[in-house]
């Protein structure tokens, strides 16, 4: 038995112990080991192995979770969505207002959306009543864009 | 037939050798071989992680052997990049299954039981288990000094930890497996 020359201890538990590894490796293993290497090396798989952050079992849930939220937001915020995809902010309005020799605006498609949203809605109305901060605030919020201007 | 022994001076003239090259490293290969596999299966516990992570520590080697600079024995340099393979393994493992680091150990000391390579007695066994409760620097000083009866200032090249340091680890782990084979 190997003596263990470096425990301080004489009654110490590991006195007790055969000093040697308690592992084996398979029959020929440090025969063909050094042949298995360099056909590595000369095969040039040396790159690196691929270790994946998630194991397969949690990316999988990771997954039908991160679809079923992707759903969810958009079932629930659809119409949100399209407004904000087709309104103008200040800026572009502004320059279709200052610029219309670039770009018309339907007034009357403008005006029949914007009655159209308010309560005593009567179409015979005369147009020439709503200021153009009303109908500009109209358009930042609830028009889409592309349906009343259009360009020359 | 058994392979010629050759100095590390010879290894390192013959590598730089392109004709000689595969020869003389695989020359190399079976003389360190055992001493990095053993200190590596230690670490990492089963004979698969084992061998590939002697593997990667040669192909390392095959890799920067041109830019070893002679500092160092080529053994401790060897000894090191095995070092550093087997613990980032393990790393890689504990940030793969996204488990704190006590149960990669607790994953191991379970597999010791069942492994088809594992030679030792009962003792042996509780030894190993004990092992696997220590702290990561703690088991690797433990190990360097008690199986590989590494000289310290040997150790502190290879870990970069001081020598008085590495004493201390090596106390304390020595009483922690003490108390584990006492009480269990």
């Amino acid at each position: 038995m190997a003596k263990n020359n470096h425990i301080e201890s004489v009654n110490s538990p590991l006195n007790g112990i055969e000093k040697k590894t308690p592992f084996s490796v398979p029959a020929d293993y440090f025969e063909h080991n050094p042949n298995v290497i360099l056909d590595r090396i000369s095969q040039g798989t040396i790159e690196k192995k691929q270790v994946f952050l998630f194991s397969p079992g949690l990316a999988i849930a990771a997954s039908i979770l991160l679809i079923a939220g992707l759903f969810w937001f958009y079932i629930f915020n659809a119409n949100e969505l399209d407004v904000q995809e087709f309104s103008l902010n200040d800026e572009e309005i502004q320059l279709i207002i200052d610029n219309p020799e670039l770009y018309g605006i339907n007034e009357f498609l403008v005006n029949e959306k914007y009655l159209s949203s308010v309560e005593s809605y009567n179409p015979l109305e005369n147009l020439s009543t709503y200021s153009d901060d009303e109908v500009k605030s109209y358009l930042e919020t609830n028009t889409d864009a592309n349906y009343i201007i259009y360009e020359y | 037939m058994p392979e010629p022994i050759i100095e590390d001076k010879e290894l390192l003239i013959q590598f730089r050798n392109s004709n000689t090259r595969t020869y003389s490293f695989n020359l190399l290969i079976r003389k360190y071989q055992q001493k990095i596999y053993w200190h590596v299966r230690r670490i990492v516990i089963t004979h698969e992680d084992a061998n590939d992570v002697t593997q990667e520590t040669f192909i390392k080697v095959w890799k920067n052997l041109d830019s070893f600079k002679e500092e160092s024995q080529l053994f401790t340099w060897i000894y090191r990049i095995a070092t550093n393979e087997a613990l980032s393994f393990l790393r890689k493992k504990r940030t793969k299954y996204f488990i704190p680091i006590v149960n990669i150990e607790n994953a191991l000391s379970n597999k010791l039981v069942d492994d088809n390579f594992f030679s030792g007695d009962e003792i042996q066994l509780k030894l190993q288990k004990a092992l696997l409760t220590l702290p990561e620097k703690q088991r690797l000083v433990f190990n360097m000094k008690y199986y590989d009866e590494l000289k310290y200032e040997k150790i502190s090249e290879i870990t970069g930890t001081s020598v008085g340091a590495l004493k201390a680890s090596y106390h304390h782990a020595v009483k922690k497996v003490e108390k584990y084979l006492l009480s269990n």
